[in-house]
């Protein structure tokens, strides 16, 4: 398929190991996060840490977006599920993220409506499918996800369906990668960036990364060469002492984004003074509600949650796996109590979660160890 | 129409993992904003247009959660 074949060369990813071999200084050790779940998943199936230099490690960031959400967050969704007479749609991974009282899932077998959903047009779908029931729509995702959901709220209004609502839990990738960037102790050479996500707000809003912090930032496609070339240019620009914002994913990322997608997530949306991420803490205007003038479409208006924080289990290592600070082995419930089949955190729910990946993949083993 | 492609197979959300799948577009509903759209394996869905219209059968969209988000313009691999 065109866009797809031409990105998984083997000939080429060779070349391209030897051109990373090629730049790294022998002594050095050079730390890269790449910070959507989409690549840490590219980066396990396809092997490509086994193609990179022993002194160059991956680190996986905090896009996933289900991994993100917090406990208390998915309480509330379930709260919300269990009322009489609702739909409750969401999408797949988000039904096996545990809260404190168990999963979506866990709900829909207690006897709670809970669909899964690939879109929120199937969840308009849904509700026009049944109009004596209210449709309730958990939008989750970073901002390649929030323009579906604002322009299926603007569709639910033009066509005056009044039983379609959201439950907001979109975020925002730039307050979390400046979080991490100031939290204490936390290193790092370089960010392969979300390619996704700035295909709809451009890069323009990275370039705090290489301005403030010195740190090169490239936007990166999703096949292995895409992945295997942004760290190239990563590399490249630390060899040359540089630090800029560069674009890999030239073929769909242009540099102001999608202005049709940024109208419709202003029109719709509204920064949430502060959001709580998991294991990350309360971090401020990084996530979006729905706005006064689409009051009538959200759901926590409508069905007030109990919104209650809850801590994650003490066993739990998310937090630092999603701000690098420990590789998934290292967890002390990694591939023991914690398995995809039974997840303590959420990083191990979704195949795009640091732990799944490692799980999934195989990579039980610490580096140098036979897995 | 075959069966609704992109849901969640083999136990992955491809939206929950902000994957975007190239689609080719077969037809337009130009009053509703949306298209018809297949993969290389045939597969339809119903594609809301509104973030790279105008489109025209036969184009590329990269399609995330059922929303286009880009035209594909050709690029070099590596």
């Amino acid at each position: 398929m065109k866009y797809v074949e031409e990105f998984r060369d083997p000939a080429l990813g060779r070349a391209l190991s030897a051109q990373i071999l090629s730049l790294v200084e022998p002594g050095r050790h050079y730390k890269l996060m790449e910070v959507c779940g989409g690549h840490t998943h590219t980066i396990y199936k396809y092997g490509i840490d086994d193609l990179l230099p022993e002194n160059v490690e991956l680190v996986h960031g905090p896009g996933c977006p289900v991994c993100v959400i917090p406990m208390g967050r998915v309480d509330d969704g379930i709260a919300i599920a269990e009322r009489e007479g609702v739909i409750f749609a969401c999408f797949g991974d988000m039904m096996r993220v545990p809260g404190s009282r168990g999963t979506l899932l866990e709900a829909k077998a207690a006897g709670a409506d809970v669909r899964v959903v690939y879109s929120p047009l199937d969840a308009l779908r849904l509700a026009k499918a049944n109009p004596e029931r209210d449709v309730v729509f958990f939008a989750i995702g970073f901002e390649t996800t929030a323009p579906s959901t604002a322009l299926t709220l603007k569709r639910a209004r033009a066509e005056g369906v009044e039983n379609f609502l959201c439950m907001c839990s979109h975020v925002t990738i730039v307050p979390p990668l400046r979080a991490l960037l100031d939290s204490p102790g936390f290193e790092l050479d370089g960010f392969v960036g979300p390619g996704h996500v700035a295909t709809i707000v451009g890069l323009r809003p990275f370039e705090f990364v290489p301005a403030e912090y010195g740190r090169p930032f490239v936007a990166s496609g999703f096949e292995p060469l895409d992945v295997l070339q942004s760290i190239e240019m990563i590399l490249r620009q630390l060899a040359a002492g540089r630090a800029a914002v560069e674009n890999q994913y030239t073929r769909v990322v242009p540099y102001e984004g999608n202005p049709a997608a940024l109208r419709a997530m202003e029109e719709v949306f509204e920064p949430r003074p502060e959001f709580e991420w998991r294991g990350m803490g309360t971090i401020p205007e990084s996530a979006l509600r729905i706005a006064e003038e689409y009051a009538e479409l959200d759901a926590e208006r409508r069905y007030p949650a109990p919104g209650e924080r809850v801590a994650d289990p003490r066993e739990c290592q998310c937090g630092e796996v999603l701000k690098g600070a420990i590789k998934p082995w290292e967890c002390r419930v990694f591939g023991t109590s914690c398995t995809p089949e039974h997840a303590i955190g959420a990083c191990m729910v979704s195949p795009e979660g640091a732990c799944a990946a490692y799980y999934n993949f195989g990579r039980l083993a610490r580096r140098g160890e036979p897995v | 129409m075959s069966a609704e492609p992109h849901r969640c197979e083999d136990g992955t959300c491809i939206t929950c993992g902000d994957v975007a799948l190239p689609l080719r577009v077969v037809s337009l509903d130009g009053e509703r904003g949306l298209a018809l759209c297949e993969d290389g394996a045939g597969r339809r869905e119903t594609v809301e247009i509104a973030l790279v219209a105008p489109v025209a059968p036969g184009e590329e969209l990269l399609v995330h959660a059922g929303t286009a988000i880009a035209k594909p313009r050709p690029g070099e691999p590596a």
